[in-house]
């Protein structure tokens, strides 16, 4: 197992120097530049301007020497000044991502805990009642984009019934410390939260069940069983565990998206997260922000695969990693 | 220093997930002023009379008792809700709009722009001598920063070196003021520019080495304590500078306070502004919000006053029922156009583009993207500029699509048994790049395509991402495209129309030596009634000669709790806000 | 002896009936199925053969018709620009129904191909899948569809049909995390005593992977096949946010919804965005059904 890790983390070096070429060329090849993002139908910026902000920013040299440039710059931890910030990426990033991950780590322990929960009922009264409401539920919040059920859920708790406010992180014009903090941003986060789970929790049920499902037609279900087990017994302790491991590497594949920020959801509710960021930044062509961003979620999502598989062998004697 | 003329359009882009704003009493014909009611069918709250009344201007809430009790709660607060500020509350380097209204509450310059367009005295006041090309500058001997230090011909100075700094990379381009010495200092080993000299501690000149109408636009510079600005900066490198971003120190009204990104800015009264007349309330915070939702803010009382809320029938509707808000609208100083490529046959004759004019029913694009409540307009300039021509005096070219075939067969483009138009055996053929996602496409599109099949021209409209839009307009390779653009306070259209100014060139390929002399003559007049005569000739010249289709006029809107007394009258299109609020009070009902 | 028997009687049985017939035996026996298959059918046929019977197909554009709610003449009211929506409807089926499946398409193909072949032979197969799916990940898909969207617009590609290409894009930069599910499946089944016994047999890996392994691994392909059109129906209309989506006026579901993305029509025009919304649900809940029905349909251990 030892090894294996080892492996594996030799050959992530390679890997990371693929996605950086991978990330660098999507974004230096994506037609306009900081420069066309700032195109006002053109009553300011001369043609001589233009030319010397490419040339200041160098996005006017080869593409080779731009990744050289900007990989070396990297290695240092350095991830070059955002346009758009007027600072260094690193420091926009530490800004905002941290308010995305407690949305979404808030967000990833619910919809685990009711997926597994709803899914292993749904699973084990198939085609029952509650089986079929489920099943209808979830796809009407997935037929639903972000921005309506938000909506629905402003209207609904904030302007209607004003239980909860309409957006923000913390109270206006308030600096709360201590527990008093935690419980404003408690209450601001209510809604975003609630948003998120309800989109995300229906493709995790449908998981849950699918692999429950499985494993309860197993023959050492049936053995238990037969043996005279109690139900919840089999159930809870037979087969949800066995159930589990499949959605291991599901976990593993939504760990990187902890700090990716979710751009729709985090706008409708002012959420000050990274995901409004990196879409302001893709559309203003703030590449060193995109870049180091990018960079930094591919990096995270190597590990997150890495430490999946990993799990995934120790949590299942019959995997052998070779 | 409050200039807005450096400030983005493409912000609107940014976040275009949203509506553009837009609309005031239609100028379209009675038959449509009509349908906005039918328009909304049951919905509409709104009786046929209410919309005789005038809509536009300062427009004050009917039932101003209903504000809410949240709202009422904040005896010394000000809360302004706009879109979130980025955090470069710095007049040099600062991007957006919303960053620029925060920069306006906290900084000053040596002049600004004042209600009616035209630059006027603000710290400083000046005088031209030596053939008009030596500006004397001669500050407020009582100004001073709001940490007690006074303000200085120095700390003006400094905003030259920086704006020529050779690592600037701001939207100022103060190259175009031909300062004498501003190139050997940007691009040269000079380390301080010749034409800069500070005479005594109030008193600064400024030589150029020629000078147009333009130029007292970029010397009016923003004036920054040069003691707190400069400590780290050095020739070539603005890293110093840039890292106070977040920490401004200016001479303006309010000092700042906090920031909390994404979320707000506090501000605080200038307790020691040096006019000797801080605001009347304490504190002001601006609070990010954003267009799902900003009507609801100042429903709830979560904000006192929306800086931006899009005009259309619904939005106005909902504020009226709200009945405790005051609303502010007027037309934006800039306008949407459908650019033409003159390099390509056949938009570079002044005969198609007049039938492509004629035959867009451009009343009804724009009624459909604004419910009604944006202007159509005929001429490449604002309504609200002073060089915008007598109505009388232009063609207005309304939805006429049998003066639009005549036209056509008078260009020679001769309709053909498939229903299309060909000349020398070429079909016409018209190819529309539309940037996605904006609303005035989705309404433009699919009339366009509807009203150009009549005339007989094959209409082929995509979709692409507006950066990759800006790409292939300046590669040359598109017919037309829908654009808009925000207008400096100064008419000057050499950008756009001068066959050497940068879009006229490489983007419309336009050139047209009578205009390119108007605008010349235009730029080199400096006497005010004069150059307006020389404008109101260009733009007539343009009416007529079509360089693109110019579209509409939208409007912009500031929506007010009836609490905040004090806006009424104080904003212009070319005068924000920010202006107003040191004299803004609050009042109880 | 009787569980010897009856897996006697079965394996007969199976002789005499192909596994391909009792499974469409099973399948048309379940009435969820059928009604789920007629369903699809009806939308179908709604989208592609409506437009044919509707009054307003050739109808033109009138603003002042804008926003009407449902009544006799336009049964669900009319758009922004005062178009019936019950054809729009129709015509946005047809492109939501293409580009939904067609993504999903290429990723249960591509996603289940790797993630089996990979997990199947491990080692070095794997190694240099895997890690050329972590690079894969990596790929930010706005910008490369951004330009792609470019390329199409620079070869003059006609624009009404961009949008198929698009999605298949999207497919090819998004099977990483099926292949993943479906690679750790296999990397388990593989132990199972059943693949023990397939080895002991030696049986040929073609044998191997698709009658043995593939039928373990449609469960999860149909779930993530259920999800993915759902959301691939959806992301066409994030899609117009980089000029990538529709060109107006063809309309698809996701972009009636989203053009509905403020408080008033929310709240006041019901009409504009439900019945989109409502065809979404139908389709994605019948295509979920249908896959229940035949992950059943070809499990032999299900008792129904």
């Amino acid at each position: 197992m030892f090894q294996y890790i080892i492996r594996r983390l030799m050959e992530s070096v390679p890997t990371i120097i693929g996605a950086s070429i991978v990330i660098f060329l999507a974004f230096s090849l994506a037609p306009g530049d900081v420069i066309t993002a700032n195109y006002t139908g053109g009553m300011n910026l001369t043609e001589e301007r233009k030319a010397e902000l490419r040339e200041l920013y160098g996005l006017n040299k080869p593409l080779p020497e731009r990744y050289g440039l900007w990989m070396g710059h990297v290695l240092q931890g350095d991830f070059g000044q955002s346009y758009l910030y007027n600072k260094p990426v690193t420091d926009v990033i530490k800004t905002f991502v941290w308010n995305s991950f407690l949305l979404s780590a808030t967000v990833l322990v619910l919809q685990w805990m009711l997926a597994l929960v709803i899914g292993v009922f749904s699973a084990v009264r198939q085609y029952s009642l509650f089986d079929s409401l489920v099943t209808v539920l979830v796809f009407v919040a997935m037929s639903l984009p972000s921005f309506f059920l938000g909506l629905l859920l402003l209207k609904l708790f904030a302007v209607d019934y004003r239980i909860f406010p309409l957006g923000g992180m913390t109270s206006t014009g308030v600096d709360y410390q201590g527990l008093q903090h935690i419980l404003d941003v408690a209450y601001h986060m209510a809604l975003p939260v609630l948003t998120l789970t309800l989109l995300s929790i229906g493709g995790t049920t449908r998981y849950f069940r699918m692999t429950m499902l499985e494993v309860v037609r197993q023959d050492y279900i049936r053995t238990a069983r037969a043996k005279g087990l109690k139900e919840r017994v089999v159930i809870f302790k037979h087969a949800l565990r066995n159930a589990l491991l499949p959605l291991i590497t599901l976990f593993a594949l939504e760990l990187p998206g902890l700090f990716a920020g979710a751009i729709i959801t985090e706008r409708i509710f002012n959420w000050p997260g990274i995901g409004r960021v990196t879409l302001d930044g893709l559309y203003q062509r703030d590449y060193p922000l995109m870049m180091g961003f990018t960079l930094i979620i591919a990096f995270l999502t190597i590990l997150a695969n890495i430490l999946a598989d990993v799990l995934y062998g120790v949590a299942d004697p019959r995997v052998r990693h070779r | 220093m409050r200039k807005r003329w450096y400030v983005l359009l493409s912000l609107v882009l940014v976040f275009s997930l949203t509506l553009v704003g837009c609309g005031s009493k239609p100028s379209s014909s009675p038959a449509t002023e009509n349908n906005a009611q039918q328009g909304d069918g049951g919905t509409d709250s709104t009786t046929p009379e209410s919309s005789d009344q005038p809509e536009t201007g300062y427009i004050k809430a009917k039932q101003p008792e209903l504000v809410p009790e949240a709202a009422k709660k904040r005896t010394d607060t000000i809360v302004i809700g706009m879109d979130s500020p980025k955090g470069v509350f710095n007049p040099w380097f600062y991007k957006t709009a919303y960053d620029g209204y925060v920069v306006d509450m906290i900084f000053e310059g040596l002049g600004k722009v004042g209600k009616d367009g035209l630059v006027e005295p603000d710290l400083a006041t000046w005088e031209m001598k030596n053939d008009n090309k030596t500006f004397i500058f001669h500050l407020d001997p009582n100004a001073k920063f709001s940490d007690g230090t006074p303000v200085t011909a120095e700390d003006a100075a400094f905003s030259f070196y920086i704006f020529l700094d050779p690592s600037y990379d701001g939207l100022t381009d103060m190259s175009i003021a031909k300062i004498v010495g501003a190139d050997a200092y940007k691009n040269g080993n000079a380390t301080t520019i010749e034409g800069i000299k500070v005479l005594d501690e109030h008193t600064l000149q400024v030589d150029v080495e020629e000078v147009n109408a333009l130029t007292i636009r970029y010397l009016t510079v923003p004036v920054l304590p040069k003691h707190y600005y400069g400590k780290e900066f050095k020739k070539g490198d603005l890293s110093g500078v840039k890292k106070l971003n977040e920490q401004p120190l200016g001479s303006g009204p309010y000092v700042f306070e906090k920031f909390v990104p994404s979320q707000e800015v506090r501000l605080k009264a200038n307790e020691n502004y040096w006019r000797g007349n801080p605001p009347k309330v304490q504190n002001l915070i601006v609070k990010a919000t954003n267009d799902e939702t900003k009507l609801q803010m100042l429903q709830t009382g979560e904000t006192d006053f929306e800086e931006g809320i899009s005009v259309n029938r619904d939005n106005l509707d909902q504020i009226d029922a709200m009945g405790f808000l005051d609303r502010n609208m007027l037309l934006n100083n800039g306008y949407g156009y459908i650019a033409l490529n003159h390099a390509h046959e056949p938009l570079n004759d002044r005969l198609v583009r007049q039938a492509l004019m004629y035959g867009l029913n451009r009343e009804e694009v724009v009624y459909a993207y604004s419910q009604g409540l944006a202007e159509v307009i005929d001429v490449p300039i604002s309504k609200v500029s002073w060089a915008y021509p007598d109505e009388k005096d232009i063609i207005h070219y309304n939805y006429d699509p049998e003066k639009a075939k005549q036209l056509l067969d008078e260009a020679g483009w001769k309709l053909g048994n498939d229903g299309y138009r060909y000349k020398d055996g070429k079909k016409l053929t018209l190819h529309f790049t539309a940037s996605s996602p904006n609303p005035v496409n989705d309404a433009l599109v699919p009339i366009a395509k509807e009203n150009y099949k009549d005339l007989g021209i094959d209409f082929i409209a995509e979709q692409l991402d507006f950066n990759a839009m800006v790409q292939k307009m300046e590669k040359g390779d598109y017919d037309m495209a829908f654009l808009a653009v925000s207008l400096t306070p100064d008419p000057d259209p050499s950008q756009h129309f001068h066959s050497n100014g940068a879009d006229a060139k490489q983007v419309f390929h336009y050139s047209n030596p009578e205009v390119d002399k108007l605008i010349e003559a235009g730029i080199k007049e400096l006497d005010q009634a004069k150059r307006k005569e020389i404008y109101q000739q260009l733009f007539k010249l343009l009416n007529e000669d079509v360089p693109y289709i110019v579209m509409y006029q939208r409007y912009n809107m500031n929506v007010i709790s009836s609490r905040l007394k004090g806006f009424e009258g104080e904003i212009t299109p070319f005068y924000n806000f920010v202006n107003a609020l040191p004299n803004v009070e609050i009042v109880q009902y | 002896m009787t569980i010897a028997t009856e897996s006697k009687v079965r394996a007969v049985k199976r002789k005499a009936d192909s596994p391909w017939k009792s499974a469409w035996r099973r399948f048309i026996r379940n009435p969820m199925a059928i009604a789920a298959l007629t369903m699809l059918t009806v939308i179908v046929l709604f989208s592609f053969v409506g437009p044919f019977f509707s009054p307003y197909k050739d109808a033109r554009i009138t603003v002042k018709n804008a926003n009407q709610p449902p009544s006799a003449e336009h049964w669900l009211g009319t758009d922004n620009l005062g178009r019936d929506v019950v054809l729009r409807l129709m015509q946005a089926g047809q492109i939501s129904l293409l580009v939904g499946l067609m993504a999903t398409g290429v990723i249960l193909l591509l996603g289940g191909t790797i993630g089996l072949v990979s997990g199947f032979y491990g080692g070095w197969v794997d190694s240099i899948f895997m890690r050329f799916a972590d690079i894969m990940f990596a790929i930010p898909t706005l910008p490369i569809l951004i330009t792609f969207g470019a390329i199409l617009s620079d070869l003059k590609f006609p624009p009404d049909r961009r949008i198929y290409l698009v999605m298949l894009i999207i497919g090819l930069i998004s099977w990483m995390g099926l292949s993943r599910l479906v690679r750790s499946q296999v990397l388990s089944l593989k132990e199972q005593e059943f693949m023990l016994a397939a080895e002991a047999l030696g049986l040929r890996d073609r044998r191997k992977l698709f009658a043995h392994l593939l039928p373990n691994i449609i469960p999860i392909m149909i779930v993530s096949g259920t999800l993915g059109v759902a959301g691939a129906i959806l992301l066409e209309s994030a899609l117009s946010f980089l000029g990538l989506g529709v060109i107006p006026p063809t309309p698809s579901w996701g972009q009636m919804l989203s053009a509905a993305n403020n408080m008033v029509d929310f709240s006041k025009r019901p009409w504009l965005w439900i019945p989109p919304g409502v065809m979404i649900l139908i389709t994605v809940v019948s295509i979920n059904v249908i896959g229940d029905a035949l992950r059943d349909a070809f499990d032999p251990k299900m008792k129904r």
